[in-house]
């Protein structure tokens, strides 16, 4: 026995019933007919073995039965005795009746709820990632906004079909609108938590609709495929499973969500699951996860996930940078701030408003978006028999956010042993000077007057040994321009004792963004020296010693970094040079000499096994392929910890590590933390005397572990111990080395050549096979009676150093005080550019006089500042006379 | 269905085109003498299904389909034999069946004979005069 649905049953009674009135008119008893029909219908429904009759069985039988029944009575003819036609066999079919829901309001409803309601919600969450951020992200991709527009095209077709009335549905129609009631009803479930909030919110504020979108959608949709069923069992089609093309539908949302949510799930992992697990996850991580998702993470901007609302731990940007470093290998302001796959222009604006809340700080931070640098040039001059050089370097830098101050912030690599001995901004179109001061009085200035009071000053600290942290505020919005100037002086890195190589500073870390396109213009001379072009440089036919060119920035800042080669052919001796501004005359000399040879000791090489660790590893192997001498070595791969590699064992020759080296065929990907590499590495050095640790990395843009192991081993060990050289193969960022001391026991070597090259001359140098060259600073307090023709350069690295050392002893007053008079920004001291006079006045600064600072000019000698000085003494008081005199014969003319 | 013969021909090549079908003047005028003479010609050949023995509405659909231009639908056959049954022509009875609901037995009452006799001996002359018209003989 049937069981009909009351549903089923009025559909029924209710088609029948409008066609009472054709029977009757066709001579027929209707109620009769009707009940014909209706046993009939029940007949069918017995064959077709159906349990349960529901309104599609109803009207899938009838129209099969006779679609015109299906129709609207055909209208009484108006002629009399005129009986209607009976066969609708032939005539065309009338036009289907609709159940009485699709009345014109439930077609507004449904054009509301299927289409319009699903296009606002589109348009609002990508316009303002509203949801995204407080709740899940819902469009994660451009797809997922393919998926959805999807919904409410479908619909919007399906309901012009439904209105043009009878006939088949067309497959592909049927199957779409089963795509988006797959895809509307998984939103449906994906919302459902914000329901109860949502129809709070619909009843209080009148808003809420958003939530409710795929909800409403998806009921929407399921009435008008049911309306699209009926047409088509009229037509006598039946379709199959349609079911599928709501799992396609769960299928594709969940895939294309899945590298999002499993990226968010190993992240947890790999910072705060065991040890096992934070290995794997970032090994998974690096295989499949989203990069993408990870640098909005790093950002602070990948909203809010699923995990949250479930009481799982989020990890924080910081941890995020972390990770992202470990899984990409590389800094995540090195990219600037992801912006959303799919972005409006609310949705733009938002993103594009980044706080930034590094202003003011000792970190670079993220990339901050409009913010790049427009213009770059380096102006440098060199006297090779003192070794010494000097760079001028121009910067100049362009906002084009529409309404946000930006601070431009850049840690800068100087040459090794190099010093920051002036610093310039340009306000108004002028140039002000800095003062030089003890650094946190530096930087309470600049942090006064950049954050307080948002006006224009500049801050050079330093950032670890040989770095400096520029950073300069406001450089103004929409395309305003900032422009300042850092003069560097460094030491000339000796190849030999007749040839002495200038290095450029170059930038590690930046929160602006650098074009591929920008150029660096620059400019060398060697005025006692013969320059050696490096390929691409431009020397000019009647001036031998000077040298320029335009270079890009992937070439400036690239492995090597530009370098010149000069001939020194002044005497080696030096020159001495009279220091007039300590309280005591004094007198300085720079000489190079062979640097005394030590035993060599056990020699350790610590590699990184991360993202281009191959090329690393390759030139390694070169340079000790190259020679065949002997030593003690031992290698150390980072990899997610410390490896000695390939054993225990100690490799007696260059030969055997080349080959132990060629032997390594880990997957070089990722960054790695080279601590524990380090310290195992160290400890194993330090067994003998003399023993040697070479750091191969690239840039370590985040902090891993303390540092204060390494820290004690180089600070209590002494320079008997043992030495680290980092080789630093990349600019960029190094987290380590900034956190560690200013000492001997630490040096960076100066790189001259290739990796290969430059190894192979230290790895000489390390076994006596060749002479280790130093420049060395004489000073005498007794007159040379030599002619002082050497630049105050020389004194500057000497001060330099100094003021490291008087800062080691806990001389911090001393260690300023010498600073400041030379200028120069040390560990202890900065350099800050204010506005105006009242500003430095106030936090109780004085500028230096531009006279004394350096320029790629040679400074003036003593003499002649006194003759300046002298003269312009002079010209002011003869003008002063002038002006008395002529006020005194106005006053005469007035009183007659 | 098979499009044998001119006028299923012209039946078959027009159906799936209704809209032209409809927009020609002559079309129509040719649909509305169909559907005159289909009404004439279905309720004497109603008649003539019952004439053997009693049927019910199911079969009667199924025999009417096998003959081609007089398929009918129950929607139409059910107001027809409402009407034959009003005329006196048909009677009804209704017989339980084990499959479903009872079944409607339709057979001619004896008035049903006579029509059926009197409307055969109609188009029977009326056949002759036709054909006789159309060979160009006298009746």
């Amino acid at each position: 026995m049937s069981e009909w649905t009351r549903a089923a049953r009025e559909l029924a009674d209710d088609l029948l019933r409008r066609h009472e009135s054709r029977f009757s008119a066709e001579g027929a008893d209707a109620a009769e007919v009707v009940a014909d029909l209706r046993s009939h219908l029940e007949l069918e429904v017995a064959r077709q073995g159906l349990s349960v009759v529901t309104e599609e069985d109803v009207w899938r039988i009838l129209g099969t039965l006779d679609p015109g029944l299906l129709s609207p009575p055909p209208p009484r003819d108006p002629e009399a005795g005129k009986e209607p036609p009976l066969a609708q066999e032939i005539s065309a079919p009338a036009e289907v009746v609709l159940p009485t829901l699709l009345g014109g309001f439930a077609r507004l409803l449904l054009f509301l709820g299927a289409v319009v309601l699903p296009v606002i919600t589109l348009l609002f969450e990508v316009n303002t990632h509203a949801l995204a951020s407080e709740f899940l992200d819902p469009v994660p991709t451009s797809l997922h906004v393919v998926l959805i527009a999807l919904v409410p095209l479908t619909a919007a077709l399906a309901l012009v079909r439904l209105n043009r009335g009878s006939g088949p549905v067309p497959a592909w129609m049927r199957w779409m609108v089963s795509f988006s009631i797959g895809v509307s009803g998984l939103y449906a479930l994906f919302l459902l938590p914000l329901l109860p909030f949502a129809v709070v919110a619909i009843l209080f504020l009148g808003l809420g609709f958003i939530p409710l979108g795929p909800l409403l959608s998806w009921i929407s949709l399921l009435v008008i495929s049911r309306r699209l069923r009926r047409l088509d069992v009229a037509a006598g089609i039946q379709r199959r499973h349609l079911w599928a093309g709501w799992v396609v539908a769960g299928f594709l949302v969940a895939g294309l969500a899945a590298p999002q949510f499993l990226t968010r799930l190993w992240s947890r992992d790999a910072v705060a699951g065991s040890e096992e697990q934070r290995g794997s996850a970032v090994r998974l991580l690096r295989r499949f996860g989203s990069d993408s998702l990870l640098l909005q993470n790093a950002y602070g901007k990948a909203g809010r996930s699923a995990g949250d609302w479930f009481g799982m731990r989020s990890i924080t940007p910081e941890e995020a940078q972390v990770l992202y470093f470990r899984v990409t290998g590389r800094a995540f302001n090195e990219v600037r701030p992801p912006l959303s796959s799919v972005r409006g222009s609310g949705r733009a604006v938002l993103e594009e408003f980044d706080w930034d809340s590094s202003l003011g700080g000792e970190a670079v931070g993220g990339r901050l978006s409009g913010l790049s640098l427009a213009s770059s040039r380096l102006d440098g001059m060199a006297h090779a028999a003192d070794g010494w050089g000097y760079t001028e370097w121009t910067f100049e830098f362009r906002n084009d956010h529409e309404w946000q101050q930006r601070e431009a912030r850049a840690v800068l690599q100087l040459p090794p042993g190099g010093v920051v001995s002036r610093v310039t901004l340009w306000v108004n179109g002028e140039e002000r000077e800095a003062a030089f001061a003890g650094r946190s009085q530096a930087r309470k200035a600049y942090q006064e007057v950049a954050v307080v009071q948002r006006r224009d000053p500049i801050l050079v600290t330093t950032a670890g040994p040989d770095r400096v942290l520029m950073q300069c505020f406001p450089v103004p919005q929409k395309g305003g321009l900032m422009r300042v100037r850092l003069g560097i002086t460094a030491p000339l890195e000796p190849v030999s004792m007749d040839r002495v190589t200038y290095l450029w500073p170059r930038i590690a870390e930046a929160n602006f963004a650098i074009r591929e396109d920008l150029r660096h213009h620059a400019w060398l001379e060697i005025p006692d020296g013969s320059a050696q072009p490096s390929e691409g440089w431009n020397r000019d036919a009647d001036r031998t010693q000077t040298l320029h060119a335009t270079v890009s920035h992937t070439e400036f800042s690239g492995r090597l970094g530009p370098r010149m080669l000069g001939r020194a052919v002044a005497s080696p001796a030096g020159s001495w040079v009279k220091d007039d501004r300590g309280s005591e005359p004094a007198w300085f000399r720079r000489t190079l000499e062979p640097s005394p040879v030590q035993p060599p000791g056990r020699i350790a090489l610590v590699l990184e096994g991360g993202l281009k660790g191959e090329e690393t590893r390759e030139a390694v192997r070169k340079a000790f392929a190259a020679s065949p001498g002997s030593g003690r070595f031992a290698v150390w791969f980072v990899r997610d910890g410390a490896q000695r590699w390939p054993s225990e064992s100690m490799l007696g020759s260059r030969s055997e590590v080349a080959a132990a080296l060629a032997g390594w065929h880990e997957p070089f990907n990722g960054g790695h933390d080279p601590l524990p590499a380090l310290e195992a590495a160290w400890d194993w050095a330090a067994a003998e005397p003399g023993g040697t640790v070479l750091w191969f990395h690239r840039a370590l843009p985040v902090h891993f572990e303390t540092t204060a192991g390494l820290r004690q081993r180089l600070e209590r060990s002494g320079l008997a111990s043992v030495r680290i050289i980092d080789m630093d193969v990349q600019a960029g960022p190094d987290r380590i080395t900034s956190d560690l001391p200013e000492t001997p026991a630490r040096r960076t070597l100066a790189r001259t050549a290739t990796l290969d090259l430059d190894l192979l001359r230290l790895l000489d140098q390390l076994d006596g096979s060749a002479p280790a060259l130093r420049w060395v600073t004489t000073r005498t307090t007794s007159d040379p009676g030599a002619p002082g023709s050497a630049s105050r350069h020389v004194i500057r690295l000497w001060a330099r150093g100094e003021a490291a050392s008087l800062a080691a002893a806990r001389k911090v007053s001393e260690a300023i005080e010498l600073a400041a008079r030379w200028q120069l920004v040390t560990p202890v001291s900065g350099a800050v550019v204010l506005e105006t006079r009242q500003q430095f006045a106030q936090n109780g600064l004085e500028p230096v006089d531009p006279v004394s600072a350096p320029g790629v000019v040679p400074e003036p000698e003593a003499w002649m500042l006194m003759v300046v000085g002298t003269a312009a003494l002079l010209w002011q008081a003869r003008r002063r006379n002038r002006t008395d005199q002529s006020q005194a014969g106005k006053g005469e003319g007035a009183s007659r | 269905m098979s499009c044998n013969g001119s006028y299923l021909a012209y039946q078959c090549s027009h159906t799936p085109r209704r809209s032209r079908f409809r927009r020609w003047p002559l079309d129509d005028f040719f649909n509305n003498w169909v559907v005159q003479v289909r009404k004439g010609v279905l309720e004497h050949r109603v008649l003539q299904t019952l004439a053997a023995h009693e049927r019910y509405g199911y079969e009667m659909v199924r025999e009417m389909a096998s003959i081609p231009g007089l398929s009918l639908s129950e929607g139409t056959l059910y107001p027809l034999m409402s009407r034959l049954r009003l005329n006196g022509l048909v009677t009804s009875r209704l017989e339980e069946s084990s499959s479903g609901p009872a079944r409607k037995y339709y057979s001619l009452t004896p008035e049903g004979r006579r029509t059926l006799a009197a409307m055969d001996d109609f188009l029977g002359a009326m056949n002759r005069n036709a054909g006789r018209t159309e060979t160009g003989g006298n009746p």
